[in-house]
This record gives C-alpha cells, sequence and structure tokens, in this order.
C-alpha cells in the first residue's frame, strides 16, 4: 500500500505531512521510554511485514501489521511507523520521501483508530480480548485501504475505482492479520500481561 | 521482558528470512523500454515473476510534454508501441510513464538517437514513384521504381538513382535494421538482468539495526534527562 513518488498532488502531500507530524508528536510524548524495546521491535516487525507478499489476482499485496501495532503501541504506532517507512523508503525505495508523511498517516492512523476504539476490549481478558485483537487487526488493513483510496482520489483516479479495487485485495489480509494479531495478543497475555493494563498511553 | 524480546526477535528474523526466500517480490514497479526497428518495446514489472497486465502506458515527449501516445500492457506486462511520427520527426527524447494502478507509477527515457535511424525517405522521391508507377507497367522490367527513365522525367530534385544501385542512406537503412534485429534479443537480456531482485537480506538486516540503533539513541536521551531532572 507505499503510494509512489509523483503520484499525489501537493495539498495531498502536504496534508498528510501536517497530520502525521501532529500524529508523531502525540505519539513521542505518550512514548513510556520503558518499553521502548518493544516499540523498537514492532518497528522493526513493520518495517519486515511490508516484504512480504500475497499474490491476489492481478496484483500483489503486502502483510501490514498496523493492527498490531496499534493494539500493543497505542499512539506510539505514529514514531514507529514513520520509522519503518522512512527506512523502507532509504533502504528499499519503496514509497518515497515526499510521500511519506501521506504513507505514514495512511498505516498508523487506523492503528491509533482501532486502538482507541477496541481499547475497552483489549483491556478485558479472555474471548473478549481475542475479538478486540481479531477486530484492531483486521479494522485496521481496512481503515488503510480506505485512507489510501481517499488519498489517490484526491488527487487524480476515480476514488471509488481505487477504493474497490484496494479493499477487494487486501480482503485476505485482514483475515489473516486478525488472526495474527489475535496470536501475538495471545502470546502477550500469557507473558506479559501488563501491557494491556497500564497501556502506553497511561 | 527477556521472553517477550526473544519471542519477538524470532519472529522478526523468520520474517526476514522468510520475506527473502519468497520469489522475490519487490513492490517497486519498473518500466522498461527499447527500440526494436520501427517499435518501442516495453517491459513492465513489479519482478521477475510479477508483471504489470493492464497498465496504462503514455508516451510523452520530454520537450514539449505532449502525450504523443497511449497503450495498456497485456497479460505478460509487454506492450510495443510503434515510434510516434512526431517523435521522428522532431527528434526529441521520449518519456514513458507507466501506472500501474493504486498508486504505483515509474517512467524511463528513451532516447532520440535510439530511433533516429527511422526518418522516413524524403516526400519528393515517393512523388516521383507515384507519378511513374503507371509508366513502368507498362514495359516488360516490372522492378518497382527500378525505372532511371521515368525519375527523370518526373520531378526528382531529391534522390539520385533509385534502381538497382543502393545509395548510401538506403545502405545506411538496411545496415541498421539488421543491427537492431541482431541487438533485440540482447537487449533483452540486459534487461532482465537488469531487473530488481527484491532487497536482499543485508538491506533488511540493516533496516532493523537502524531501527535498534534509533531506539538506543533516544533510550540514552531519555535516560540522561531523567538523571538530569533527578539532579
Amino acid at each position: 500500500m507505499h503510494i509512489s513518488e509523483g503520484v499525489l498532488s501537493a495539498p495531498v502531500l502536504v496534508a498528510g505531512a501536517a497530520l502525521t507530524a501532529a500524529g508523531t508528536a502525540v505519539g513521542l510524548r505518550k512514548l513510556d521510554y520503558d518499553r521502548l524495546m518493544t516499540v523498537a521491535i514492532l518497528s522493526a516487525a513493520f518495517f519486515v511485514a511490508s516484504l512480504i507478499h500475497v499474490p491476489i489476482g492481478p496484483t500483489s499485496v503486502h502483510l501490514i501489521f498496523n493492527g498490531l501495532l496499534g493494539a500493543v503501541l497505542g499512539w506510539a504506532s505514529f514514531p514507529a511507523i514513520l520509522v519503518g517507512l522512512l527506512l523502507q523508503a532509504i533502504l528499499f525505495q519503496f514509497g518515497g520521501f515526499t510521500v511519506l508523511g501521506v504513507n505514514t498517516f495512511d498505516m498508523a492512523a487506523p492503528a491509533v483508530i482501532c486502538f482507541l476504539l477496541f481499547r475497552p476490549l483489549l483491556r478485558r481478558t479472555g474471548k473478549a480480548r481475542s475479538i478486540g485483537a481479531f477486530l484492531c487487526g483486521s479494522v485496521s488493513v481496512l481503515l488503510a485501504a480506505l485512507f489510501t483510496s481517499t488519498a489517490l482520489g484526491l488527487t487524480e483516479e476515480g476514488f471509488r475505482h481505487a477504493a474497490e479495487v484496494l479493499l477487494v485485495a487486501h480482503l485476505p489480509i485482514m483475515l489473516i492479520e486478525g488472526f495474527l494479531t489475535v496470536l501475538v495478543v495471545g502470546y502477550l497475555t500469557k507473558v506479559q500481561p501488563e501491557i494491556f493494563d497500564s497501556n502506553f498511553t497511561a | 521482558m527477556p521472553r517477550l524480546t526473544r519471542l519477538l526477535a524470532a519472529l522478526l528474523l523468520g520474517l526476514a528470512v522468510f520475506g527473502q526466500t519468497l520469489p522475490a517480490l519487490a513492490h517497486k514497479v519498473n518500466v522498461y523500454a527499447y527500440v526494436d526497428g520501427p517499435n518501442i518495446m516495453l517491459e513492465c514489472f513489479f519482478n521477475k515473476t510479477s508483471k504489470v497486465h493492464d497498465g496504462a502506458i503514455s508516451v510523452l515527449d520530454t520537450a514539449t510534454g505532449e502525450v504523443l501516445a497511449t497503450g495498456t500492457t497485456d497479460e505478460n506486462g509487454s506492450l510495443s508501441l510503434p515510434v510516434p511520427p512526431k517523435a521522428i520527426a522532431s527528434g526529441h527524447d521520449l518519456k514513458i510513464l507507466l501506472k500501474a494502478g493504486e498508486g504505483h507509477q515509474s517512467d524511463t527515457l528513451v532516447k532520440a538517437s535510439e530511433f533516429a535511424g527511422l526518418k522516413p525517405a524524403p516526400a519528393p522521391a515517393k512523388a516521383a514513384e507515384t507519378k511513374s508507377a503507371p509508366k513502368p507497367e507498362a514495359k516488360p522490367n516490372a522492378k518497382a521504381g527500378a525505372n532511371p527513365e521515368a525519375k527523370q522525367a518526373g520531378a526528382a530534385p531529391a534522390l539520385p538513382q533509385q534502381g538497382p544501385q543502393i545509395d548510401e542512406a538506403m545502405l545506411t537503412r538496411i545496415v541498421e535494421q539488421a543491427v537492431d534485429s541482431r541487438l533485440a534479443p540482447v537487449k533483452r537480456l540486459l534487461m532482465e538482468a537488469a531487473a530488481p531482485k527484491g532487497p536482499s537480506f543485508t538491506e533488511i538486516a540493516g533496516g532493523i539495526g537502524y531501527i535498534f540503533g534509533l531506539c538506543g539513541i533516544a533510550a540514552l536521551i531519555a535516560s540522561r534527562r531523567k538523571n538530569r531532572a533527578g539532579k
């Protein structure tokens, strides 16, 4: 879902950069520096996840992991995803620098939104937490596809067409990520349940 | 914390290795172009195995920005377009723009020197040939355009004897066509060799290293701040 350089119009790029700057500022302020290692590890997981592609019909889509990041990191997803995308742009030329703001917002905002929406579920235990994790993982992919389509639609491609293509292509990813998030959250519950009690936003 | 770190680190390593061994699926779209005879041959792909089909191609004049031709790639990501006559005439470089949907876009340059050999035969010769067409048919000699008498009769200010003699311009064209057709498979080989293989393990490891490095610096700054605040 990385939008390439030179595709989006200037207003969209500027808006994306501004929104990402704001989100990252909040994320850094709410960051618990004792948990910095976890942020780094999840940022690295996000960095590598985009390399795992699932060929779907004519296109190929990749895992995003923003749901997992949202569930565990909360607002810190913004700096984590920003760093991941920046390094992808530098090392693999995925995405780009001018479009970094938009790409970050496309993936981090859904993470935060899902975190806020499903935090009550994630705070509870047992089945409720699993459902919360699944929803967090799948809905954040859905929202990421929607935000990307909006960015493309605001530039030139018909929003509906872009949205349809992206959403259909990412349906399998939604399911895969939902399950992956459930797995990881389940493991974290066993080894370090405190993550979900005093979550990063304290 | 150690167990968590261990799990996530293992997950990470697994992903990095797994992502590397998958048929290197890069996420950047690429378009390569070369000139073969009168056509521009295009190959569009994400990587060696994943081609772009139904990609939208536009051929633009780099000097004027005008769109000279458009096309769509087939299911192998290939497309061949005749070199636009306007480009041959103007001798400007061409920019090939590929839009592969979902925000994927790439472009490449076709230099004017690659299709310079396509300059069409001067018009007066053609006019002379059509004018002389009815005459040679009457004669037993049926070689097309091989009639020096008709040439001299018609308005032939441009081209000298055309008959069985091959003049320099024609010779150049013939040689260029022959060389082009020999070079076409070589150019294809070069293009395929140049196709990106996706991020290497080194690059992935480097990226992960940078992330942890940044984390370390952030932790250092944070602890310094805490110390200073504590004092």
